[in-house]
């Protein structure tokens, strides 16, 4: 498990271990992917830096990022937008078209009993994602909302986690839908930890994270 | 969206807690409207009729887009004023995040894309992107499937629709199963119709007629006998024939180029067993599938969708131009460029995206379960002119390494947009594809064509012409870099028998990988040096 106080060291340190420590293998489009399974992420205060892996990836000039307000927009908005195939927003407030799992669940459960352990948050609809032939499908499958000592803290589960590409996105949003949900109910912003069953990179990228590993932190904020 | 219906949109946009009765907005948004107003109040009785009825068209019009916008949750009819005039004003609510909010905040003005990086290339006349005032709000090309409809009238209908969602093509898959159904002279008929609108729209549609299928030939060839005395131009058939039933349908290829031949018209061959994606052309070069994308469709979705989109949106690049003004480092001169032409396709394909939801409206309603995956298996295309390929002044090894590495780095840049995006929770299809240019679309762009001329007099010449072959084989290579789709042309004086033409055929299908090739027939003795090829 990796425990640091800040997103920017957690990714530095996930990487590392999956370069270090990763198995390779070839994936259905023939790119070498080293993967690590079960890699469990806490960032004790995301809120202290939760844009920064995006801005390192930026850094490079070599990918177009969405914007950060594209990305957030995308888990807080419950219509589908008709260029992609799913979106998070969707998923959480108009699941399966009926149920707005935030508003109508998560946000008033958590007001009427802090200390509950059923604050959850599904993406995965079994009646359209669990399909051999479906390709574009969630990687974020669920979301945990623990409300402890006044503090919203978030668990997300991962099934498929680019570490390189798609972690970043993956803790921003999550931040974002977090900090969402702490002001309805009233609390504070508590950790963010991410379970990825499958953290992996590309041989393609290691070049790019050797250079992240090498940067200072006061080179990337 | 209408260009009505867009500029009352946007007197809203720029207005958005005004309200507005019909007559107000029509007066806002009509060009030249104080000539009507001042003819109102004309004692001309003649004038004053006219500008009566000019009102009341006017008025007509603005109200069909007006109730339109209401449907759709941009507008909605607040009171009703004097004369029982309605009186509109926008619905927004962005805590709900309604369609009215979606599109007030996020659709941009018709016609105006990004900046896109590419604009000084576009000045200097070495880039150019295809149909730019359609660039965001049409696809460039579209397959459907014709066993996907019922009647032969459902399919033209949503042919004649599909239409005007693209700036290119379209192509009626499988169309031998459709003529095998009905009556040759009816479908005869019904391409009539389609070639039309097809003209006024100034499309092209290809026909693809897969040999395999083919039962009936008499019906069949009846059908193409009667289209091309029709000299319905911007119909191409295109003969998809496997190699080894090539030998059992020789007949149908001997009648094939007498009707071609006679017609003085290029006929067009897909070598199946070389590629199973479909081939369809437009003005600007041809299109095809990627062949893992075309399995994984043929194995989970022919049959549940009436079409696909195929091509999405096009640069086209003159790379002669490109090198006379780069002297050194010519591969990276096209490296470079592919990467402004691969950002610019991104922010392209966003916008794009946004407004398929209406300009697919046909599609999507036809089959509203795959509103996502139209594009699925579609790509964005690079059109390469005066590359190199049969050009003196260059090494075609060259041609072939600059081509290879460039791919090399869109298709790095196109997987990492993809795996970005996805893992944004952003799914979405983001590939670009090499093809040609067609001389049509360059002419008038970039700079004459350099090509030479390949001429077939004789089934011969494939054996007696070493050119002949060294010219095919290094198209060959260039068939794999132009994952797009490529086509060689053979010129060919009239044959003094069909079968000579028909044994070519077959040697250059048993013999080369060439996916697609065309024959094309012509009396002259001097074909044009500008022959594209």
């Amino acid at each position: 498990m990796i425990k640091t106080k800040n997103a920017m060291d957690a990714w530095k340190e996930c990487l590392n271990l999956i370069l270090d420590e990763g198995k390779d293998y070839k994936d259905e489009n023939n790119r070498v992917c080293r993967e690590l399974l079960n890699i469990v992420v806490e960032i004790e205060n995301p809120a202290e830096d939760v844009a920064a892996p995006i801005h390192t990836l930026n850094r490079f000039h070599k990918w177009d990022y969405p914007p950060l307000d594209r990305i957030a927009h995308i888990i807080l908005d419950k219509k589908l937008a008709p260029e992609y195939a799913y979106s998070y927003g969707p998923r959480l407030f108009n699941f399966q078209n009926t149920f707005n799992q935030v508003d109508e669940f998560v946000i008033p459960l958590l007001k009427e009993n802090p200390d509950s352990r059923r604050a959850i948050l599904n993406f995965w609809d079994v009646s359209k994602d669990s399909k051999t032939i479906k390709r574009d499908i969630p990687s974020l499958i669920m979301l945990d909302c623990k409300l402890r000592d006044n503090k919203l803290n978030v668990t997300g589960i991962i099934r498929s986690n680019d570490v390189f590409f798609g972690w970043p996105a993956n803790m921003y949003q999550i931040h974002v839908l977090q900090q969402y949900i702490a002001s309805k109910v009233g609390c504070k912003t508590g950790s963010i930890t991410t379970i990825s069953t499958s953290a992996h990179i590309f041989r393609d990228q290691f070049p790019y994270i050797e250079t992240i590993l090498r940067m200072k932190r006061e080179q990337v904020i | 969206m209408q260009e009505t219906e867009y500029t009352i949109f946007e007197l809203f946009r720029n207005n958005p807690h005004a309200e507005f009765s019909t007559t107000e907005i029509v007066e806002r948004i009509t060009p030249g409207y104080d000539k009507v107003h001042q003819d109102l109040l004309s004692t001309d009785s003649e004038r004053l009729d006219a500008a009566k009825r000019r009102k009341a068209k006017l008025h007509r019009i603005n109200l069909y887009y007006l109730n339109k916008l209401v449907r759709k949750g941009v507008l909605t009819i607040k009171s009703v004023g004097r004369n029982k005039e309605r009186i509109f004003a926008a619905l927004q609510d962005p805590k709900e995040l309604s369609p009215a909010y979606r599109m007030l905040a996020q659709l941009h003005p018709i016609g105006i894309t990004p900046a896109l990086g590419i604009e000084g290339f576009e000045e200097k006349g070495i880039v150019a992107r295809y149909e730019p005032t359609t660039w965001v709000e049409r696809v460039n090309s579209i397959l459907l499937e014709s066993t996907y409809f019922k009647t032969l009238k459902d399919l033209i209908s949503t042919a004649n629709n599909t239409l005007t969602s693209v700036n290119d093509a379209i192509a009626l898959n499988d169309f031998e199963q459709v003529i095998q159904k009905n009556d040759p002279q009816t479908v005869l008929t019904a391409l009539k119709a389609l070639s039309k609108q097809a003209d006024s729209h100034a499309r092209h549609v290809s026909i693809i007629i897969d040999i395999t299928n083919i039962e009936q030939h008499d019906a069949v060839l009846r059908v193409i006998k009667g289209a091309i005395a029709e000299e319905l131009r911007n119909l191409t058939f295109i003969y998809d024939v496997q190699v080894k039933e090539f030998q059992d349908h020789k007949d149908f290829f001997k009648e094939l180029v007498k009707i071609y031949s006679g017609a003085g018209q290029s006929l067009f061959i897909k070598n199946q067993t070389v590629h199973q994606a479909p081939y369809l052309i437009g003005r600007t070069g041809p299109y095809t599938f990627d062949e893992r994308d075309w399995k994984l469709y043929r194995n989970e979705y022919q049959g549940t969708m009436p079409g696909l989109v195929c091509g999405t949106a096009t640069f086209l690049i003159d790379i002669e131009r490109l090198f006379s003004n780069t002297k050194e480092h010519q591969t990276g001169a096209v490296i470079e460029l592919m990467g402004k032409i691969a950002k610019s396709l991104l922010l392209t394909n966003a916008e794009q995206r946004e407004r398929s939801e209406h300009f697919l409206q046909g599609l999507i309603q036809l089959s509203p379960d795959h509103a996502q995956n139209y594009f699925m298996f579609s790509r964005n295309y690079v059109r390469f002119w005066n590359y190199g390929w049969k050009t003196p002044a260059y090494d075609q090894a060259f041609v072939i390494a600059y081509l290879s590495e460039s791919k090399k780095a869109v298709d790095e840049y196109c997987l990492s947009e993809e795996t970005i995006y996805k893992s944004c929770g952003m799914p979405t299809r983001f590939r670009i594809a090499y093809s040609c240019t067609d001389q049509g679309s360059a002419t008038k762009l970039f700079s004459p064509a350099n090509y030479r001329r390949v001429t077939i007099h004789s089934p011969t010449d494939f054996f007696s012409n070493d050119e002949i072959n060294t010219t095919i084989s290094t198209k060959e290579d260039i068939f794999k870099q132009f994952d797009g789709g490529d086509r060689i042309t053979f010129d060919r004086p009239l044959p003094k028998k069909s079968e000579d033409v028909v044994n070519e055929i077959s040697y250059i299908l048993n013999t080369f990988r060439l996916p697609f090739f065309r024959y094309h027939f012509t009396n002259q003795s001097e074909i044009p040096l500008t022959r594209y090829l």
